[in-house]
This record gives C-alpha cells, sequence and structure tokens, in this order.
C-alpha cells in the first residue's frame, strides 16, 4: 500500500460514466431510445419497425455515415471541416468501377486504387490547410465541386454497372454464426478492457471509479450486446461490421492515442497546442488523410450495395449528413470537444429518422425539413445547455 | 476658473481587485495634463471610465466636464459630454479611405445613398482646419498612410466630433522619432489654440516636452499632481513607484562560477511583423525591429529579470527564443554551448527550452481540459510518463493520472486531476502552466510575467519553485512588468527600452527607482546636457529647452 498516500486528501471518485460519456452523449442516446419507442408504438410503424430485417436494414443504410462521421468528428474536433467527403465519394467509386468494368481489374486492385487516391485527396487537403493555410471550409470547398466534376469526366458522366463479382462480398452479410461471434468477441473485449483498466487504476492507487458507474457501464453494453444480438439473427451487414470496427478503433484513437488527445488540444486552444510542443500541422494532416480514406471506404461499401456507380449522384449532400450526424452527437463545430458515441448515435438518429419517415410514407421534401429540424433542435439544447453551464 | 474637467474620487473594482481606490484630477481649459503610473496604477481603467467603457454605476465619484456632473454609462455618452478618447491601438478600417474613415458613422447621405462628393469636401474641410490637407490625401486608404500620420487622423477624427477634452493614450508608442515629433509639434500648435488635453506616457521626456502639469496614479490614487517646470523627472518616478519596498526578502547574489554559461545571445535582433499595407520606405531601425541588438548570458542556476515598458521588447525576446518569432530573426544563440536551433517551439523544446507565456488562458491552458490534461499536454511522448503505451502512440490515462498527482502535490497545486483547469483559481492555473515543464526539467526556463493575476499567496509559492528549479541548475529568464516582484526574484536586471538592452543591474544595487528610470529613459532627461547621442534608437533630438529639465 505504498501508493496509498497519493489519494488520501482527495479520494473523490475519478469521472465516472457521466464524464466518460458526457452527458451530452446520454441525452443523444435518450432522443434515440424515444424515437425508437416511437416508431415501436405507432400503429402505422410497429409492424414494420422493430423486425430484425428492418433495424439491419437501417444500420447498413447508416454505416456509410459512420465510417464517414468518424473521420469528420476528428476534423472538427480540431476546429476544421471537410465539405468534400459526398464528391469524393463519387470519385472514389468511379475510380473503383472503371478499372472493374472498363478496365476488368480484379476487385482488389480497384480497391487499392480507390484508397490510393484518396491518400492523395487526404494529404492534398491536409497541405492546403497546414502548408498554404487556406481555411478548411474553402480547402475542402474546391474539393466539392471539383472532385464531382472529376468523376464525371472520368466516367464520361455515364452510369457504372454492373460490379465485377468479386466485389460484391463487400456489400454482403456475414452468416448469423460469425456475427454471434462478432458480437461476442467485440461485447467480452469491452468487459475486460473496463475491468483492467480500473484494476490497474486501484493497483496504482488512484481514486476508484463509483461502483454504480461501473455497473451502468456494464449494463449499457450487456443491453447493447443483446440487441445486436437480436438485429443481426439472419446475419450481420458487412458495411455494419466495418462500421463497428471503424468506430471502435476511431474511439480508441480519439480517446486513448496521442494523435486524439492532441487534436483535443488543438481543438481546445490551437495556440497553447503549439507552445506546448504539440505537431499541430502533423496531427491536422492525419485528420484529413484519415477522413479520405474512411470516406474511400465508405464509397466502396456504396458501390457495391447499389451494384454500380452513378458519379452524378453518388454521395450527393453526403457531406451534409455527416456533419448532420457529427454535430447531433455533440461534436462541438468551433472545437475542442467530440465523442465517438456520440457521432455513431447522431448517425443513428438521422438514419432512424429517414427509416421513420418512409415506413409513414412522409414525401421527401418533409423529410428534409424534418431533417433539418432535428438538427437545429440538437443545437439549439447544446447552445442552451452551454449558456446554463456558463453562468 | 472653471476645470475643463474634473475627475472626483473614482473608485472602480473589478471582483476582490479595486483597480481605482479614489483618484482625482483636474484639467484647466487649455492645458495638457500628463497622466503618468506604472503598470497596473490604474491608468487604463480611468481611460476606460472617461470613454464610458465601464458604465457609471460600475465606478463610483464624478466625472465632471465643464461644471457640470456628467454620467457616463456608455461610450455615446462620453462622446457627448465632449470627451474623446484615442487609443493606443488605431481604430481606422485599413483598407477604406482617409475620407471614409473620418467620417465613419456619420456618412452624409443622398437619396438614402452615401454622398461620396459631400463625404469628400467634409473629409478635406476637417483635415484643412487642422492643417493637414496638403499632407494628407483623402481619397487614399487609410493603410498606406504611415503610422504617424494614421495617429494623427485619429485625433483628427475625434476633434471632429467636437471634442472638448482630447484624452490620448500612448500617442508614439509605435511611432519612429520624427514621427513622434511632427505629432507633438501638432499637439503644441493644437494647445495654442485652445485644445485641453490629457496625455498617458510612459515616456518622461515627452511628458516634459509638452505637458504643463503631471498627475501621477500610484495603486489607484492620485499620488501628486505636479508643475513640470518646477520638478525633475525622478521626482516623479519617486511619485510612481513611492513605497519603500521591504528589501529583506531579496534575491541572493549567485556566487562567483566558473560554469560555462546554459544561454547566450550575442547580438539578437527580432524582426517586427511587417503588414504589407505599411511604409516600405521607411526602414528606421526601430521599425524594423521588435527587439534590436540585445546580448546576454546565463549561468546556470541563474535567475534573471527582463525588463521594460510595454511594447519594450520583453515578450517578443522570450516568445523568440522559444521559436515564436513569426517574421524571423538574427543573431547568435547558443544553449549549452552549442548554437541553438529556434525555428519553432517543438525544436526549442527538444532543445531543452520551456515557456511559461504572459496569456495564461489563451496561450497557456486548454480550458477545456482537466488538470490532468493539461499537465501531461507535453509529456505525451514520454515512456516515463505513459509507459510502454508511447511508443505506439497511446495515452495510458492511468499513467496520466499518476503523474498528475505527483505534480499536484509536488506543486500544492489545490483543484483536483479530472476537473477542468478553467474552474481552478489564477494562482492554481499558473501552477498547472508551469507543471507542464516539470516532467523533465528543462535547462532555460523562460516565463513572461509569471504571476500577473496571482494572489500573493500562491505567488510566493510559484517563487519557491522557480528558486527550487534554479537551484538544480535551471537558468532562468522572466520578464516582468511588476518591480517587486523582479527585486524579489531576480538575481540580475535587464532592461530594455524601444527594443535595446539599456542596462543590466545587480540585485544588490537595482532599486525600483533605478529600473524606472532606465526604463522610461528618465534618467537621460535628467542628463539632458548631450541630448542627441543619448538616445540612439529614437534618434530624435529634444527641442525642448534643457534648462527647465536640468536638475
Amino acid at each position: 500500500m505504498t501508493q496509498a498516500a497519493i489519494t488520501s486528501p482527495r479520494a473523490k471518485p475519478a469521472p465516472g460514466l457521466s464524464g466518460l460519456l458526457g452527458s451530452r452523449t446520454l441525452r443523444t442516446a435518450g432522443v434515440l431510445f424515444i424515437l425508437w419507442l416511437g416508431l415501436a408504438l405507432h400503429p402505422d410503424t410497429r409492424e414494420a419497425f422493430l423486425t430484425s430485417g428492418n433495424l439491419s436494414n437501417v444500420t447498413a443504410q447508416v454505416a456509410e455515415i459512420v465510417i464517414i462521421g468518424v473521420g469528420m468528428t476528428f476534423i472538427v474536433l480540431t476546429g476544421g471541416i471537410d465539405l468534400s467527403v459526398g464528391a469524393a465519394m463519387a470519385l472514389f467509386g468511379v475510380v473503383a468501377a472503371t478499372l472493374q468494368i472498363d478496365h476488368h481489374m480484379p476487385a482488389v486492385v480497384a480497391i487499392l486504387a480507390a484508397i490510393g487516391v484518396a491518400g492523395i485527396v487526404g494529404l492534398w487537403h491536409g497541405l492546403l490547410v497546414t502548408r498554404l493555410r487556406i481555411p478548411p471550409f474553402i480547402a475542402t470547398l474546391s474539393g466539392f465541386l471539383a472532385y464531382r466534376g472529376l468523376a464525371l469526366l472520368l466516367s464520361d458522366a455515364r452510369g457504372l454497372s454492373p460490379m465485377s463479382p468479386d466485389f460484391a462480398w463487400i456489400g454482403g452479410q456475414i452468416p448469423v454464426g460469425a456475427a454471434f461471434a462478432v458480437c461476442t468477441v467485440g461485447y467480452a473485449i469491452g468487459m475486460l478492457v473496463m475491468i483492467s483498466r480500473e484494476r490497474r487504476r486501484r493497483a496504482f492507487g488512484l481514486p476508484p471509479q463509483a461502483m454504480t458507474a461501473l455497473v451502468a457501464q456494464g449494463l449499457a453494453m450487456t443491453v447493447v450486446f443483446g440487441l445486436l444480438l437480436a438485429i443481426y439473427q439472419d446475419g450481420m451487414p458487412v458495411p455494419v461490421l466495418i462500421a463497428g470496427i471503424v468506430t471502435a478503433l476511431g474511439g480508441l484513437m480519439l480517446r486513448a492515442s496521442r494523435v486524439g488527445r492532441y487534436a483535443f488540444a488543438i481543438g481546445g486552444n490551437a495556440e497553447a497546442a503549439r507552445l506546448s510542443g504539440i505537431p499541430v500541422a502533423r496531427v491536422k494532416v492525419i485528420v484529413y488523410l484519415m477522413t479520405a480514406l474512411l470516406t474511400a471506404i465508405a464509397a466502396l461499401i456504396s458501390a457495391a450495395r447499389t451494384n454500380g456507380v452513378t458519379p452524378g449522384n453518388m454521395g450527393l449532400i453526403r457531406e451534409l449528413h455527416v456533419i448532420t450526424a457529427v454535430v447531433i452527437g455533440g461534436t462541438s463545430l468551433s472545437g475542442g470537444r467530440a465523442t465517438m458515441l456520440g457521432t455513431l448515435l447522431g448517425a443513428l438518429i438521422f438514419g432512424t429518422l429517414s427509416n421513420g419517415m418512409n415506413l409513414l410514407n412522409v414525401n421527401s421534401n418533409w423529410q428534409l425539413m424534418f431533417t433539418g429540424a432535428i438538427l437545429l433542435g440538437a443545437s439549439t439544447l447544446d447552445s442552451l445547455a452551454i449558456r446554463t453551464e456558463g453562468q | 476658473m472653471t476645470a475643463a474637467l474634473e475627475l472626483l474620487r473614482i473608485e472602480k473594482s473589478f471582483g476582490g481587485v479595486r483597480a481605482l481606490r479614489g483618484a482625482s484630477m483636474a484639467v484647466q481649459p487649455g492645458e495638457i495634463m500628463g497622466l503618468c503610473g506604472e503598470n497596473g496604477a490604474g491608468k487604463s481603467t480611468l481611460l476606460k471610465v472617461l470613454a464610458g467603457v465601464h458604465s457609471f454605476g460600475s465606478y463610483t465619484g464624478d466625472v465632471i466636464v465643464g461644471g457640470r456632473v456628467r454620467k457616463l454609462f456608455r461610450p455615446v455618452d462620453a462622446r457627448q459630454a465632449g470627451i474623446a478618447v484615442v487609443h493606443q491601438e488605431l481604430m481606422l478600417v485599413p483598407e477604406l479611405s482617409v475620407a471614409q474613415n473620418l467620417l465613419l458613422g456619420r456618412e452624409p447621405s443622398r437619396f438614402g445613398l452615401v454622398d461620396e462628393a459631400r463625404l469628400e469636401s467634409n473629409a478635406r474641410a476637417d483635415l484643412a482646419r487642422f492643417g493637414f490637407a496638403e499632407q494628407i490625401d483623402v481619397t487614399k486608404p487609410v493603410g498606406e498612410l504611415g503610422i504617424g500620420l494614421q495617429q494623427i487622423l485619429e485625433i483628427v477624427r475625434a476633434l471632429s466630433l467636437d471634442a472638448k477634452i482630447l484624452v490620448l493614450d500612448e500617442p508614439t508608442a509605435a511611432l519612429t522619432g520624427q514621427e513622434a515629433n511632427l505629432l507633438l509639434g501638432w499637439l503644441k500648435s493644437l494647445r495654442a489654440s485652445g485644445t485641453t488635453c490629457i496625455y498617458v506616457s510612459h515616456r518622461l521626456d515627452e511628458v516634459f516636452e509638452i505637458c504643463d502639469r503631471v498627475t501621477v496614479l500610484r495603486d489607484g490614487r492620485t499620488a501628486a499632481t505636479l508643475v513640470t517646470s518646477e520638478v525633475t523627472p525622478s521626482r516623479i518616478v519617486a511619485e510612481m513607484v513611492g513605497r519603500n519596498i521591504d528589501l529583506q526578502t531579496r534575491a541572493a547574489p549567485l556566487g562567483a562560477r566558473s560554469e560555462p554559461p546554459m544561454l547566450t545571445l550575442q547580438g539578437f535582433h527580432v524582426n517586427r511583423v511587417m503588414n504589407h499595407t505599411e511604409h516600405k520606405a521607411d526602414d528606421a531601425d526601430e521599425r524594423r525591429f521588435v527587439v534590436a541588438d540585445v546580448s546576454l548570458s546565463l549561468q546556470p542556476g541563474e535567475i534573471v529579470a527582463v525588463c521594460g515598458a510595454m511594447g519594450s521588447g520583453r515578450t517578443a525576446l522570450l516568445s523568440s527564443l522559444f521559436g515564436c518569432a513569426r517574421a524571423g530573426f538574427s543573431g547568435q544563440v547558443t544553449l549549452d554551448g552549442k548554437p541553438a536551433q529556434l525555428d519553432s517551439p517543438i525544436a526549442a523544446i527538444r532543445q531543452g527550452l520551456a515557456f511559461v507565456p504572459e496569456d495564461r488562458k489563451g496561450r497557456g491552458l486548454v480550458l477545456g481540459m482537466s488538470v490532468a490534461e493539461n499537465l501531461a499536454l507535453t509529456s505525451l511522448a514520454s515512456r516515463e510518463v505513459m509507459g510502454n503505451g508511447a511508443r505506439l502512440g497511446l495515452v495510458d490515462d492511468v499513467g496520466e493520472a499518476r503523474f498528475a498527482e505527483r505534480q499536484i502535490r509536488a506543486l500544492r497545486i489545490r483543484g483536483e486531476a479530472g476537473v477542468e483547469v478553467s474552474t481552478l483559481s489564477g494562482g492554481n492555473q499558473q501552477k498547472v502552466v508551469l507543471g507542464k515543464w516539470l516532467a523533465r526539467p528543462p535547462k532555460v526556463l523562460l516565463l513572461d510575467e509569471p504571476t500577473r493575476g496571482v494572489d500573493v499567496g500562491a505567488r510566493e509559492e510559484i517563487y519557491a519553485i522557480l528558486e527550487g528549479l534554479a537551484q538544480r541548475g535551471v537558468a532562468i529568464l522572466f520578464a516582468s512588468s511588476d518591480l517587486v516582484e523582479v527585486l524579489r526574484l531576480a538575481q540580475r536586471i535587464i532592461v530594455l527600452r524601444h527594443g535595446r538592452s539599456v542596462g543590466e543591474l545587480n540585485a544588490v544595487d537595482a532599486t525600483e527607482n533605478s529600473i524606472v528610470e532606465l526604463s522610461t529613459g528618465a534618467s537621460s532627461v535628467g542628463a539632458a546636457a548631450h541630448p542627441a547621442s543619448n538616445d540612439p534608437i529614437r534618434g530624435r533630438a529634444p527641442s525642448h529647452s534643457s534648462s527647465s529639465l536640468r536638475v
């Protein structure tokens, strides 16, 4: 007990559940829960909504948003933005599709090529923002315009279809056994990480987390685990699997890696970060690069799911969907505040909303307006919360 | 005769800090009244009261203009009362023309649009009234004028609003000698035509040149009102400093050491960041360099202070040593015997420098982060703190928390590791900024205003931490405008004026007076017998008669 002395005077529990998620994330989860409850109870959607097939479909649809959202969360955290992701999806999709369809390349080559182009695009954005000091809004706005033009040019504005057969697995499903195995492994890792982290804290004599917080975390993980088993009882879409892995790694990077911590510092106070010896430019390049690579993955998923690429349409206003999800998730557009779980929940809210409105036969013009209203509502709540905290 | 402006027992507090505790002054019509005081004496607070920035009610006491008590709630009240305050930072829009700037906010209109012709003719009339119609082209963008003419333009704008009392805050701070002479000459002619003026300046030579009387503020009160023709500059300095500080707790002089120096500067110049609209032809030294030709040497374990008035280059010197010179620097810098590479903070840190900036909240801390996260910010790549995960780029939050607890205990930071750093008091925040450099003590620690906004108790604790570091061989170079602090902490004192080192004092011999005299140039005013050579950078031949100033 040599380290006991360290804790004694301030043995207040370390940040618990609320500290880990931020109350904002709990609120977001609450909104999602209410949405699901409403759709599950509403007479017109009761039957269709709460089926494993429908929910599995919803998650597959939001997978693209989640995957790009993980990168966008980092960018927005540093105080930047990427408006080019939708157009970039079209460009990467066209690269993958023309190689397969026009040049009869194997899927692997097409995938690597799309990711390679994404690497160039990401580095380009990083370069514009850090070396030339062009505001991210402008730098990526130019991409927003240029990449779709390039996509149309490369494809002669044709729709490209069908993709080669060895590409289809990206949009496919993994069998139920494998799905359950994946969920179980994820669940076990989550539990183990939580327990070992807590044991390590105690071994070093640091103030332990409150038992209630630990139990609540464990309970939440168990509920999600159960939900996943129920939703994927007929197998899990590969996009969902990819999105799950990306989110987990993204969350780890955000919370537990140096790059993540530096991103928080840069968004919170770039000058203090610079004076602390943080490689500000390198971190910014990393987040733009990462987002472009994730956008390529999303483009490949989209191409596989629809078995083709229409360069004029693919990823259209996707950038705004992604930013909406990130903002609903509680990431501050002025930088310095972000959670990966929030982005995931934000994307799910977005997906649930469009799914619900489709089930209710709401026409698509109203859908756009509702989505706008939700974004506005989330931001208003947020700024009200900040104002009251400030007082 | 009714005073043009009278201030009676003005008091103003910020939280618990009483910035003004009954400041009074009376300015007669047609006189130029100097306003002097050390940093923190309450000058800027008093100016803000006059400008209507601090609303009536938040200050107490009377502002009497021409015999009428005026309640200044808002800036517009001050303007209506006839008070025009010209701030140190110019409030001109560089892209707009001279005419547009002069009439900004009161453009003449015609059919609902701006009447350009009338605008220009009004502007010409204003300039002609003050004798600048020839020198200033009203159609030119303001940014193309020199700083001196911009300053004059700002004053013309204030006067054209029918100001009865003109308040100038350090109007020559950014000017070259020639420009300053032009301005001072013009102010004298304004006085001859009856303008009343309050002139705030650190430069006693100027005060003696143009002011009829001087009000000296000290600790928020009026210490004295003196007639310039009857006193010496040293008398003003004595009133500014006022107190006899307790000389018992003073820095122990460093014993003679033969160790090689830790840090040396040879002919160190820091270039001024040039605005592209600024005059290209103007290449006066003073305009080109914020720090000019400074040489110094620091022993391991030595604590050295850099003193000087605001804008003397203190901050620029420290931050460029930490790799923050935006416009570049020249000169030789060696660190621990090797030539130093100072092109970025990262490079500076790698070579063993650490920097505690003046602006704690703006540059020192990430306010939204916790105490622990702020403390660990500089050590995330260190395996000692983060364990083996550091190699993989991981942050070990347990390692981070342990490190934070260690620093919190060592520095006696009153605040928990997990709370947001913004909730801590100023002193504890400052300890966090300091603490993030102490995972591995630096070779040279640079501090800009180490205890600004820190209460007295925490101040002593910070001094103790710094002295402890010095004993372990860290060389410390700090800038401070708090002379009590300088005398308490420093073993040697370097005084800067206009970017140049004008003297080096030993802690044993230094007094507040000697520092203030060096940094304001009061000593050179006193020695006005050889006027042209005693202030090489200003290069200004004093036009005042030396007879009235001779001690």
